[in-house]
């Protein structure tokens, strides 16, 4: 079995076509981070400067630890109004400074100015924290984060999802019951690299096409190159040789997501630190209910994004093994993922939409999207590892069977 | 060692491609003989449990081979028509995954591999990519890989397509010398392939057995419809235009010699002569010959 699996990953590396698109895929990823980390840019709130690359993120580093330290109530009452006092002091020139760049700022009020004002009003840890301590239109306050945060939730489940999809009240009870694990008050800090690697989880949707179209020929291009004639009529023919290349594709599309990711997240870690993993997730959101921490989060997506491949690489399987032609095998992946981003757009459609591949990487552990089935109910990522991993387990014996059944003619 | 064949039947649709054949086969080298069309590929398939009859069974020794399953696939080499490789792959990668196939240990298929390539001349090209093989390094590699289990029944199915004489004559030779206990089915069109090493003839027609026997037996059945009759060069043409003619040899003075497969004498001069395969074959398969 041992040597039927190398063959047939050796005959998986030796399609071209996709080779060419899991390298594609890798040097995007690749890019993309690479990118995000060279060409970042932001202010310097300690010199008044604009700083660009690695510069940038000591400067946001710099800011989101000056944020550091456990968010009570007494800590959030004094941000707030330190956030409402560089607002009130906006609204008092607002026409003339709304003109203004950050260095005529700079250059016409002084630099304190700049930074008790501006900075203030722009800094993503205030306009969060702004978020999640409204109550109300009038501006009113929550007495804390954990009073906000709940505030928000309850609002958004006496809703509907997206204004379409009411809340069952099982669902009700799950979300709540999620948030109430949460440890108030939390503690804030950097996670700079982490949160690089949560903004750029979608594209790994690209990492599970491209290894679907990988092993898109493992079955279709042995009808297709004639070579079934041959390795049907052989002792293991129709046992062992399906199972093979069942786990030959499996290993691959494994391999390949976790070196991917090992790529992506690697060039975000090394560049910008590791710190901040143990840190709640919701310091990018107050208001997310998840009770989990950063790396937890990290993790998860990770795992979540393994087996959506490799739910969808059976899928792909079940698809080569049932048809002769490998192009259409080949683009089904690719198809269903992009139908998938446009679907949501289309509300009524969206909650099927959020599973597809690249919106279970994009939405898992942000949206408030779930699935009841009477009293049990399902978030995203819980909804979609369910539905990958049934996938996986349905299609690849199926693709087996339809090989063995597979007629010569 | 028996394999029987039992009303063996294939449709495709409304086309019938395989139509109730039966046969007992033994050791010893079984030509298929038929036109393009006849059903001999579909057939072989059939045996080698790779297409399901429509109807029909084969034994392998009393036993239906569908119930052996790997057991009956353990026996079989076949050499497919059309054969497919990875292109990829090199000659030797490739008899190496057919040996895991067929149930080798690495170390055995390896040198089982190494043999079976230096028998079919591969040896020196053992290294090489199978996509850089002529049509003729192809056929002796799909024919080595066939050979591999050294298998107890083995079907080639128009194993002699794009192979030189040199290369047809020595292949004729190993399937001989293979055969000697074991059952080897030969399909093909080319009669030369199964003349000289068959023991046995089927010829196929519509996907039905219209003849059956030993080369010689088969061969007399053409007895008195071979002529041969001695006309000028521009008749000859106009003979080949409007009968089954076998031959055509021009002699000097604008005569020709011209060798006609016909129920009655095609001239009045015309002398019956000895018939061989090729003028069976030209006899039964006159439609599709002279279309």
């Amino acid at each position: 079995m041992g040597t039927l699996i190398r063959f047939e990953i050796k005959k998986i590396v030796q399609n071209r076509a996709g080779v060419a698109a899991c390298a594609i895929a890798l040097i995007l990823v690749m890019a993309l981070s690479l990118g995000s980390v060279l060409t970042a840019g932001a202010w310097d709130a300690r010199s008044g400067s604009y700083v660009e690359g690695l510069g940038a993120w000591d400067a946001i580093r710099r800011t989101e630890q000056s944020h550091a330290g456990t968010l009570d109530d007494a800590r959030v009452a004094e941000d707030m109004a330190t956030y409402d006092e560089a607002q009130a002091r906006w609204a008092q020139d607002a026409d003339h400074l709304g003109s203004l760049s950050a260095q005529q700022m700079i250059d016409q009020y002084g630099i304190e100015f700049w930074r008790e004002v501006d900075r203030v009003r722009s800094d993503a840890y205030y306009l969060r924290l702004k978020t999640a301590m409204l109550l109300d239109d009038k501006g009113t306050h929550a007495p804390g984060l954990q009073e906000g945060a709940g505030n928000f939730l309850s609002n958004e489940l006496s809703g509907r999802y997206l204004g379409f999809f009411p809340y069952a009240e099982s669902e009700r009870s799950f979300w709540e019951g999620k948030a109430s694990r949460i440890e108030w008050p939390i503690e804030y800090g950097s996670a700079l690299a982490w949160d690089e690697i949560l903004s750029f989880m979608a594209f790994y949707a690209f990492v599970t096409i491209a290894a679907c179209i990988a092993v898109s020929g493992v079955f279709a291009g042995e009808y297709q190159g004639g070579t079934a004639s041959i390795a049907l009529p052989t002792l293991r023919g129709k046992r062992s040789l399906p199972v093979a290349k069942v786990v030959a594709s499996m290993l691959f599309a494994s391999a390949y997501w976790w070196a991917s990711v090992a790529v992506g997240s690697g060039v975000f870690l090394v560049a910008l630190g590791a710190d901040g993993a143990g840190l709640p997730y919701q310091i990018f959101d107050f208001v997310n209910p998840y009770p989990m921490t950063v790396g937890q989060v990290c993790a998860s997506l990770f795992l979540l994004g393994w087996v959506v491949t490799l739910g969808c690489v059976a899928f792909t399987l079940l698809l080569s093994s049932r048809l002769r032609s490998v192009m259409p095998v080949a683009v089904t992946p690719l198809a269903v993922t992009f139908l998938g981003v446009f679907a949501k757009l289309i509300v009524p459609l969206s909650k099927v939409a959020h599973l597809t591949p690249m919106n279970v990487l994009n939405d898992s552990f942000v949206a408030l999207a779930s699935y009841a089935l009477g009293p049990v109910v399902f978030d995203l990522p819980s909804a979609a590892a369910l539905l990958y991993a049934l996938l996986a387990l349905v299609c690849a014996p199926l693709a087996v069977r339809s090989f063995v059944r597979y007629q010569v003619a | 060692m028996e394999l029987r064949i039992d009303r063996l039947s294939k449709q495709f649709g409304s086309h019938i491609a395989v139509d109730r054949v039966s046969a007992t086969v033994t050791p010893g080298v079984v030509g298929l003989l038929g036109a393009n069309g006849a059903g001999k590929t579909t057939l072989m398939r059939m045996v080698c449990d790779v297409l399901r009859p429509t109807s029909g069974q084969i034994y392998y020794n009393g036993t239906e081979v569908g119930a052996m399953g790997d057991g009956y696939r353990a026996l079989l080499g076949y050499l497919p028509q059309d054969f497919g490789c990875y292109p990829d792959f090199t000659a030797i990668d490739f008899m190496c995954y057919m040996a895991a196939l067929k149930g080798f240990s690495k170390r055995e298929g390896l040198a089982r591999s190494k043999d079976l390539l230096e028998e079919v001349g591969l040896s020196s090209v053992a290294r090489r990519r199978v996509k850089t093989f002529s049509g003729g390094m192809r056929q002796r590699l799909g024919i080595a890989q066939a050979m591999l289990n050294d298998p107890s029944i083995l079907v080639l199915d128009e194993p002699t397509a794009g192979l030189d004489p040199k290369e047809r004559v020595h292949f004729r030779n190993l399937i001989a010398s293979f055969a000697q206990d074991k059952i080897v089915i030969l399909s093909t069109h080319i009669v030369s392939d199964v003349e000289f090493i068959a023991n046995r003839i089927l010829v196929m027609r519509s996907g039905l057995f219209i003849m059956e026997g030993t080369p010689e037996s088969i061969v007399a059945s053409a007895a008195g419809k071979v002529w041969e009759c001695h006309v000028d060069a521009r008749q000859a043409d106009a003979m080949a235009a409007r009968m089954m003619v076998a031959n055509v040899r021009y002699a000097e003075g604008g005569r020709a010699v011209v060798r006609v497969v016909a129920d009655t004498a095609p001239t009045p001069d015309a002398v019956p002569v000895e018939p061989t395969l090729e003028d069976l074959y030209l006899n039964v398969f006159q439609d599709a010959v002279m279309r």
